[in-house]
């Protein structure tokens, strides 16, 4: 039985450790070199090791195809495959299946679980989903556990669960091949020979035994000259690109891995990486970099957002140059750390003591996160105002097939490209921007010696308790924001400039977003949707924009509720006046997908508007 | 510099010095100016880091360059300086409080990944800044405002902490015995690491008699060919002791006795820089390519 969609969303679930990433990782380069659109995003546990056949072994992949450009995860599955019946059964928990779905269920552990599986099976059917159970042959059971044996770790079944999706989704075998040799590089001949042919087998199955397939047009442009890239490593790689020479951290999930890419690259680029006894010592030692002429940064989540606020206020007081970036998690405390949110938007904006100055930039795709270090450096060297860079779990860890991207090694702020700018909807600063501590310069500039101080201070950076002073200093912080809102770009909308709703939201949501709108036209609802990078300052142009809509609907992956809005929705209500609602406004640990927003959207519209 | 523009103790007078009369750390910051002006630094090469108390306004009062940051946080904001700025002279200055108790672990880390900086601790045995509160430096049963009936504990001893996580340099001096103090600044300034001076601090304010300073044999001497001279004042005047700054276990049990020992306590010339290795790390990783890194990305 043949399907052909334009799009279609699997996952590969197996026991950690088992390979279903490197599987994954597989099947993305060679649909995406096969012409097709693809994200994917890894299902991680939160042990390290968890023990195996249980719930909180479960580890694996989910791939979204389609014949456009995604940048979301989507939905709901329309096929999944398990190792085995626990790790199903903990994953239709999270109900993002369609009912219909496929589901290929390996029976090797059967014999010994005739009754959980049994049970689970049960489960599945009612639920309307289907189950498919298969059975690995003998002779390939065999070489798989010669091969694990061997290797000491694994089980050799995610190569043959490649060959079963490789002919499901229909991916050229040469190409799914070529990958494999690419991946398995340093193995031996024999070892490559053994997977292959494990591989074939996993094939031959799904061709004989399970029959059927579902095939996405190849219209994206084919070949190996894209790159399959994850939002923390393309920020990593901005990083450097922006030239920044030094980082400090803190190790905590999600955010790690950026200092992971950046400990084994920076240093080629003569930068620094210090790992700090705590978020404090991290974000401090970015301060005193910065205060040494040396562009720096660090990243945190969660907690380490919370630990680093104070001296985030001392950035805004002494005027130095700061950039942090959050990759959102679950909160509050320890929360999901291994899971996405969007609550910190207040935090980052808000959170320290006093009135505190900062920019909140957003990434909204793989392609922003290489790019937004950049921005972040030229506002807080020409405002020298802290900028927050905020992406999220999700981003951090999705990976995306995308064109090449292009560095261009900014040295100094007034490099910045125009297109990049643009890119966060943003045009030059004026040269000449008011601080409240005028004319400071760095160590080792002769006649030039100044103190610091966390202490309001006047223009020559003297300590002064008088009204004025406090005032004037308070008056020109904010004045370096309103400066920053008056170059910011009329925003992008996507779809009509007027109509019935605009969705408006930030970060990571814009790929459910937009797909939401393109369905929603379809069906001939007017919507548009407007997705915020730079997230504060607002543009200022923005009532306007909203004066064109009946209604003004956000979508956000942060609580709010009928007394309580959420931190979007409470932002734009303030900025423009207008009766902003939320149409999503919950924190659930994974990210926003279309078919939410559009029930939404189509909900509202049934009751006519609001 | 020639005898005509040589530095002087005028140049380096900044703002307005607010502390109250009598107080310590006037004779702290004199020390460190003496420093700057007779190891002829370049005032626009030093760095003054500090955190919040009284004595972290030091910064204020010295024409260089100089941060008064947050409170217990100046070791943080010293390492990255350092990191990246290896031509710098950076000195700390920090309280009892601010380096003791809020910055606690910044200083064990400061100490244990040896960044060569001067790290003073000015001890005057409470929170003055906030108006009398104990610290971990109060004596058991000192009143305070936070223990009017006396500090329940018995005091950090800072000496054996430094000694214990690991210190490459440590030293006791006192503020008054300026001629000490300055010669401990000059040989922390010459350490290459984390050089960690304690000094007694007078607090006429709040702790006129935190440590008795009147009589000449209220304080003991160490002293070696190495370590720090015995003021002529002191000499045959109260307990001298020679010795050998390598000698980590006798130097432990100098900081137990009483009265208080100053001078060299211990010092570690061979101890590795964490602010060097990571310079060097850098220096000799290979020069990178983005376009290549990127393109192992390829798919
Ligand atoms: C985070 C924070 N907590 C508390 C304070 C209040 N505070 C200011 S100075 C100080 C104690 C200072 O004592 P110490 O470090 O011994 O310095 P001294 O004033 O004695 O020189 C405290 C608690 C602060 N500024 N910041
Ligand atoms: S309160 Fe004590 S430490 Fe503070 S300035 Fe006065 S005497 Fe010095
Ligand atoms: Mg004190």
């Amino acid at each position: 039985m043949k399907t052909q969609t334009s799009l279609v969303r699997f996952e590969i679930l197996m026991d950690a450790g088992d390979g279903a990433q490197k599987a994954g990782d597989i099947l993305v380069k060679a649909l995406a070199r096969n012409g097709r659109y693809v994200v994917s995003e890894p299902i991680i546990p939160s042990e390290i090791s968890p023990p195996r056949r249980t719930k909180f072994s479960m580890s694996g992949v989910i791939i979204r195809i389609a014949d456009f450009d995604i940048s979301g995860i989507g939905n709901d599955s329309d096929v999944i495959l398990a190792s085995h019946e626990i790790l199903l059964s903990r994953r239709l928990e999270d109900m993002e299946y369609h009912t219909p779905c496929k589901i290929l269920l390996d029976m090797e552990h059967e014999a010994k679980n005739a009754q959980s599986y049994a049970q689970v099976i049960e489960e599945v059917k009612a639920k309307g989903l289907e189950v498919i159970p298969f059975y690995i042959d003998e002779q390939t059971k065999e070489l798989m556990s010669s091969i694990s044996r061997d290797a000491g770790r694994g089980t050799g079944n995610n190569m043959y669960y490649l060959g079963i999706l490789t002919y499901i989704f229909q991916i050229d075998m040469d190409i799914v091949l070529a990958v494999i040799e690419k991946t398995f590089g340093k193995i031996t001949a024999d070892r490559m020979a053994q997977n292959i042919t494990i591989f074939k087998s996993g094939y031959e199955l799904a061709k004989t035994k399970i029959g059927f397939t579902v095939e996405v047009e190849a219209r994206a442009k084919q070949g190996e000259d894209k790159i399959l890239i994850d939002g923390n490593t393309a920020m990593a790689l901005g990083v450097i690109d922006a030239g920044f020479k030094f980082f400090a951290g803190y190790p905590i999930t999600p955010a790690s891995s950026i200092m992971h890419n950046l400990a084994k690259n920076l240093p080629s680029f003569g930068g620094r990486i210090h790992q700090a006894e705590d978020e404090i010592a991290a974000i401090g030692a970015a301060i005193g970099g910065y205060y040494g002429g040396v562009p720096s940064i660090t990243a945190t989540s969660g907690p380490g957002l919370s630990l680093k606020q104070e001296f985030i206020g001392l950035a805004v007081a002494t005027e130095t140059p700061l950039v942090v970036i959050d990759v959102q998690r679950g909160g509050p405390a320890t929360g999901l750390p291994t899971r996405t949110e969007q609550s910190d938007l207040l935090a980052a904006l808000f959170g320290t003591h006093g009135d505190s100055v900062r920019v909140i930039l957003s990434v909204t795709d793989v392609a922003d996160c290489f790019y937004a270090p950049h921005v972040a450096r030229y506002l807080t060297e020409k405002l020298r105002v802290p900028v927050m860079i905020m992406s999220d779990g999700f981003e951090s860890s999705s990976q995306t097939v995308i064109p090449k991207l292009t560095p261009y090694s900014m040295n100094s702020v007034e490099d910045i490209n125009d297109e990049v700018l643009a890119r966060f909807g943003l045009a030059r600063l004026p040269e000449y921007i008011e601080m409240v501590n005028e004319n400071q310069s760095v160590p080792g500039t002769p006649e030039k010696m100044r103190r610091l101080t966390g202490l309001v201070t006047n223009k020559e950076g003297l300590i002064s308790t008088s009204t004025v002073t406090q005032k004037r200093a308070h008056k020109i912080r904010n004045q370096k924001i309103h400066t920053l809102q008056n170059a910011l770009l009329e925003p992008k909308i996507f779809g009509e400039k007027e109509g019935d709703f605009l969705i408006v939201s930030w970060g990571t949501t814009r790929g459910a977003i937009e797909e939401a709108v393109i369905k929603l036209k379809a069906e001939g609802v007017s919507v548009s949707s407007l997705q915020l990078k730079i997230v504060y300052p607002f543009p200022a142009m923005l009532k306007e924009i909203f004066s064109k809509f009946k209604n003004i609907v956000t979508v956000e992956r942060a609580y709010g509720d009928e007394k309580k809005s959420s931190p979007i929705t409470m932002l734009l209500r303030n900025e423009t006046l207008v009766d902003v609602k939320a149409i999503i406004a919950e924190a659930t640990g994974r990210p926003v997908t279309p078919n939410e927003v559009k029930a939404k959207i189509l909900e509202l519209k049934t009751k006519g508007g609001i | 510099m020639s005898e005509e523009n040589k530095l002087t103790m005028q140049d380096l007078n900044a703002n307005q010095i607010r502390w109250c009369e009598g107080c310590g750390n006037f004779s702290i910051i004199n020390s460190v100016k003496k420093l700057i002006i007779e190891d002829n630094l370049d005032p626009a090469h030093v760095a003054n880091v500090s955190g919040i108390g009284c004595s972290s306004r030091a910064p204020h009062y010295i024409n260089t360059y100089g941060i008064n940051s947050i409170h217990g946080r100046a070791i943080p904001i010293a390492t990255g300086l350092r990191l990246n700025r290896p031509d710098l002279d950076i000195i700390v200055h920090s309280g009892d409080g601010d380096a003791a108790s809020i910055g606690g672990n910044h200083l064990l880390h400061g100490i244990n990944k040896n960044i060569n900086i001067v790290f003073i601790m000015y001890d005057n045995g409470l929170y003055s800044l906030t108006k009398s509160q104990t610290s971990p430096t109060t004596p058991r049963g000192h009143k305070t405002n936070t223990t009017p009936l006396g500090a329940l504990i018995e005091p950090l001893n800072m000496i054996r902490f430094a000694l214990g996580v690991g210190g490459s340099f440590v030293a006791s001096t006192a503020d008054w015995i300026p001629g000490h103090l300055l010669e401990t600044l000059k040989k922390a300034r010459a350490h290459k690491g984390f050089s960690f001076v304690h000094v007694w601090q007078r607090c006429p304010h709040f702790f006129p008699d935190f440590v008795e300073h009147s009589r000449l044999d209220a304080v003991s001497f160490l002293t070696s060919e190495k370590g720090i001279s015995v003021p002529e004042r002191y000499q045959g005047q109260t307990t001298v002791v020679q010795h050998d700054p390598k000698d980590v276990v006798a130097a432990f049990k100098y900081a137990s006795e009483e009265p208080i020992y100053l001078g060299l306590f211990y010092q570690d010339e061979s101890k590795l820089q964490y602010d060097e290795l990571v310079a060097a790390q850098t220096a000799s990783a290979k020069p990178g390519n983005l376009n290549e890194i990127l393109d192992s990305y390829r798919i």
